[in-house]
């Protein structure tokens, strides 16, 4: 009866978006950019080209937002004895308290082995919820990928394209029990992205690994993060869940297909498939009002003066969280060869390029740390304080504050590339670039 | 004689009491050995069950990949529907599709993304070594008809692939993402918190080829270097992995034996328990007899003594009235002869006793002085004619023994007396008594012999030995304390010598020898 009075709603709801609300139907479906760096390019010469899909999450009502399915796998292994795994139960508290009755959760603690202290529930028996998070203590080793594997699992359990299927690991330390490393919990990673289950990874501490903790994150689509101090834990496991209950659209598949004679090169900071012709993009969720992108670089041929080419048709398919529907969007990017450099310099697209610029930037500061790690300071330092400069004069020149921000942070960066400060300086970097690989929500 | 009876109650006791013990350990070990069977049997049991679940995942598994090749191989070829397959299946990490020339149709030749190339990569070594999608081999593992498993050892672990025959002539092979794999499997089996096997707390292994820990739960935590209770392998296409399960040795006996050397030390000490008692008991009982025993012949030994005097009294007036007597009174004279050698016998019966009483204490000692055998002998003799002459016995000495010698007159008057008293008691029917002395060299040689029924060949040991009396025939009506012949011969080898039974004719004839040095 509930089901028949929900769907009679539902299509009410849809004939009232249809007749009248023309406004409220344009806004619940995301926006997408298609755009070259610079619609006009050199003539004559083989170069190369950015090639940008921006998709933007439209506003939610506060009220609808979309479910969540989310399993918070805590590390309890002995270095997380005392004030962490106390400000862990804190945070997962306060994590569940922001879900709704209709939400489900899941709490996981693994050392040696792994315990499901609240398998998969709904959010309406708070009170069993907490006294499960409760009884979470530390000791013992560290078996990071049977905690991912039974958290995941425990999401599986009540698995739908309806909700935000996401497991939110928290960790200080290294993976030592069972498969331990960087690529075997990429693969993990990778295996879940394709049920779209999202790897939220929490690096807590200085002692964690944090490739593995960010490979894991961005093999599956999922955001991370570093808590330097145990109060930290508690402010990221809030962006967290903002983040999570903010998701307006899931399951989002951008398909570039490039023109004959441009070739696809690489996609910057995103996992993507390049075969042929075609790039293929998955991402796992878009929130309300939040830019995520792809961004590809492709390679443009010789091509005379005058004339205009089609670079790639972009299409995007997304489940609309909102309106439960599967939506499509379309377009497609052109650029004209031209001698003239005024008119080239003046084609510039600064979301574009402030795109570029950024990507570029966290590929510099990749390079920084495998420098660093290498020993080679100096040179890592050099590279950072480039990358710097390159930041501080794109950002006058597009007038981007970000820029500026992420200018300043390399310049931080380079100054801390000693090793008394380096350990929590990898995290912190790790961290950054790859929350602009992805564009993170925090 | 009481060290002697210890030792053998001891023996007694701890013989059986070993024995016991021996049999309790040894079943104790065999018991020990079946409870670790059966403790064995039970966590293989239970692997067994977690193995066969892990199974029929993996069978679910290949029934997917069976339904996923039959999608992949749609005609015509539709490379991305099969990418699709690719993205849509946590378990595929690649999948290729051969043509019966061996030739890849998936991935293809042109446009293969970076993940492809790097799968044909990955599956190159593999397919040079020819043993990739074939059913053959041990390798190959499960073969279900013309499709089945493929296991490849590589630097960082194992690579699992399933292939596929199409009737066509067309192959299918599946690249398993082995992380997915191992997720599944840890997904399927149980997390630490959840109980209820009904065994003692445990701690369940699964491990790779190289016994590096996969996953475990259990709320035990075992020793560094501790010996799983059990270990089974998983079934193929996972036999490179394994279960081992730990626990609490100890604990898990108690669970599962209940108290079985708690029964057998029980029992040994039961058995124990008694044997001792009885042990005790026959020890208090033989040493109470003992101490009657003695108590007896010190009675005897003293009443003895109390009589000696008397008699020696009775003898010494009964012989000074006879000197007394008046010629011719021979009534009185022949009663008095039965007084004194009826005295004599009863002395004679109190000297045994007293030396047999004294041989029991102490060796006796001899008293050697000056002497003549025959004077000795005649003058024995003499105390018997009266009563052996009365019965009609004739009397002769032969005597050949004059020369002085060493000797205890005493010890010989005993043994001739203990030898003469028994052919009164015994030989009286062969009417003769005949003695017969001689000395060669420092030896004193007497035969004395009887015409009597003699003595059983069969018996001639026996006689010398204490309290030893012949058949009743001989010994009916005749009294007698049995330690005659024992005496005799016990002073006789006293005296360097021997009393021996010699063959005769008929009736009985001893041998006396005696050590008698010239006497001076």
């Amino acid at each position: 009866m509930k089901t028949i009075m929900e769907s009679g709603f539902r299509l009410a709801l849809g004939a009232m978006l249809l007749v009248g609300l023309q406004q409220s139907a344009v806004a619940s479906r995301i926006k997408m950019d298609v755009g070259m760096a610079s619609t006009v390019v050199s003539a004559d010469k083989k170069q190369v080209g950015y090639l940008k899909v921006g998709l933007t999450g439209f506003e939610l009502s506060s009220e609808k937002r979309t479910p969540v399915n989310v399993a918070i796998v805590i590390d309890r292994s002995g270095s997380m004895h005392g004030e962490k795994i106390a400000k862990a139960r804190e945070a997962a508290i306060l994590a569940v308290d922001r879900l709704n009755a209709d939400d489900i959760v899941s709490v996981v603690a693994y050392n040696d082995t792994v315990s499901v202290l609240v398998p998969a529930t709904k959010v309406s028996d708070r009170e069993a919820i907490r006294a499960g998070i409760e009884r979470l203590d530390a000791n013992g080793s560290t078996a990071l990928f049977a905690g991912v594997s039974k958290g995941a699992d425990e999401v599986r359990k009540f698995i739908s394209r309806g909700r935000v299927n996401r497991v939110i690991l928290v960790s200080d330390g290294l993976a030592n029990v069972g498969p331990s490393s960087p690529s075997a919990l990429a693969d993990l990673g990778a295996a879940l992205a394709k049920e779209r289950i999202g790897v939220t990874t929490i690096g807590l501490g200085l002692d964690y690994n944090e490739d593995l903790m960010t490979q894991l994150a961005r093999k599956s689509d999922g955001n991370s993060g570093f808590a330097n101090t145990s109060a930290d834990l508690v402010r990221l496991m809030k962006a967290e869940f903002g983040d999570v209950l903010a998701v307006v659209a899931q399951e989002l598949v951008v398909r570039i297909d490039c023109a004959d004679g441009i070739r696809p090169i690489r996609v910057l900071g995103r996992e993507a498939e390049i075969a042929g012709q075609t790039v293929r993009v998955q991402m796992n969720q878009l929130n309300a009002g939040q830019e995520k992108y792809v961004l590809l670089e492709v390679e443009l041929p010789a091509t005379r003066s005058g004339k205009t080419l089609e670079v790639a048709s972009a299409k995007v398919s997304y489940a609309n969280m909102a309106t439960r529907s599967t939506d499509t969007l379309t377009g497609a990017a052109r650029v004209r060869f031209s001698d003239a450099q005024g008119d080239i310099e003046a084609s510039a697209d600064r979301e574009v390029m402030i795109a570029v610029v950024t990507q570029t930037a966290v590929e510099r500061s990749k390079l920084a740390v495998e420098l660093r790690d290498k020993g080679r300071i100096e040179e890592a330092h050099a590279v950072l304080t480039d990358n710097g400069s390159y930041l501080r004069t794109n950002a006058s020149k597009f007038e981007s504050k970000d820029l500026g921000t992420y200018s300043k942070q390399q310049e931080l960066d380079a100054k801390n590339l000693d090793e008394a400060n380096w350990n929590r300086q990898r995290k912190d970097m790790r961290y950054n670039q790859r929350s602009a690989e992805q564009q993170q929500s925090y | 004689m009481k060290p002697k009876l210890i030792i053998i109650l001891l023996l007694l006791v701890l013989v059986p009491l070993g024995l016991i013990a021996w049999l309790g350990v040894k079943m104790a070990r065999q018991e020990q050995q079946q409870v670790q069977q059966r403790i064995q049997q039970v966590l293989t049991a239970r692997l067994a069950d977690l193995r066969e679940s892990v199974g029929r995942l993996v069978e679910k598994e290949g029934r997917d990949f069976l339904r996923l090749t039959d999608l992949a191989t749609a005609e015509p070829a539709d490379v991305e529907a099969i990418r699709d397959l690719v993205r849509g299946n946590r378990l595929v990490r690649q999948i290729f599709v051969v043509d019966p020339d061996k030739q890849f149709i998936f991935p293809p030749r042109q446009g293969a993304s970076e993940r492809e190339r790097e799968a044909l990569l990955r599956l190159a070594p593999i397919w040079k070594s020819g043993a990739v999608f074939h059913p053959a081999g041990k390798e190959s593992g499960t073969v279900v008809g013309d499709s089945g498993w493929h296991t490849w050892f590589t630097g960082e672990g194992v690579q699992f692939y399933f292939w596929r025959h199409l009737r066509d002539g067309r192959t299918v092979g599946i690249e398993l993402e082995d992380a997915a794999l191992l997720a599944d499997v840890i997904a399927l089996l149980p997390s630490s918190d959840i109980p209820g096997t009904g065994l003692p707390a445990g701690h369940i292994v699964l491990q790779d080829a190289r016994n590096t820990p996969l996953y475990q739960w259990g709320d035990y935590r075992p020793a560094v270097q501790e010996l799983p209770l059990a270990r089974l392998p998983l079934a193929a296409p996972l036999n490179a992995w394994s279960f081992e399960y730990f626990a609490p040795a100890a604990e898990f006996s108690r669970a599962v034996s209940g108290s079985a050397r708690f029964n057998i030390g029980a029992a040994v000490g039961v058995v124990a328990m008694a044997l001792l008692g009885l042990a005790v008991y026959f020890y208090r009982e033989s040493a109470r007899e003992i101490r009657e025993a003695a108590r007896k012949v010190s009675f005897v030994n003293q009443v003895s003594h109390e009589l000696k005097t008397p008699l020696t009294n009775i003898r010494l007036y009964a012989e000074l009235l006879e000197g007394r007597l008046p010629e011719g009174d021979e009534k009185t004279r022949g009663y008095l002869g039965i007084v004194t050698a009826e005295s004599r016998r009863l002395s004679r019966l109190i000297n045994n006793i007293l030396t047999f009483a004294r041989q029991q204490k102490a060796r006796p000692t001899l008293h050697l002085a000056p002497g003549l055998v025959d004077e000795t002998i005649a003058a024995t003799l003499e105390g018997f004619r009266p009563a052996l002459e009365d019965a009609g016995v004739r009397i002769v000495f032969n005597a050949q023994a004059g020369r002085l010698v060493k000797l205890d007159a005493d010890a010989l008057e005993q043994i001739l007396g203990n030898l003469i008293s028994n052919v009164e008691k015994y030989a009286l029917g062969g009417q003769l008594l005949e003695v017969t002395s001689r000395q060669e060299g420092d030896r004193t040689i007497i035969r004395v012999a009887d015409r009597g029924p003699g003595i059983p060949s069969g018996k001639a040991d026996d006689i010398f030995k204490p309290f030893i009396r012949l058949s009743d025939r001989l010994t009916e009506g005749v009294s007698g304390t049995g330690l005659g012949l024992s005496i005799a011969r016990d002073l006789a080898r006293l005296h360097g010598g021997d009393v021996s039974l010699e063959p005769s004719m008929g009736g009985a004839c001893f041998q006396v020898v005696l050590h008698t040095p010239a006497g001076v």
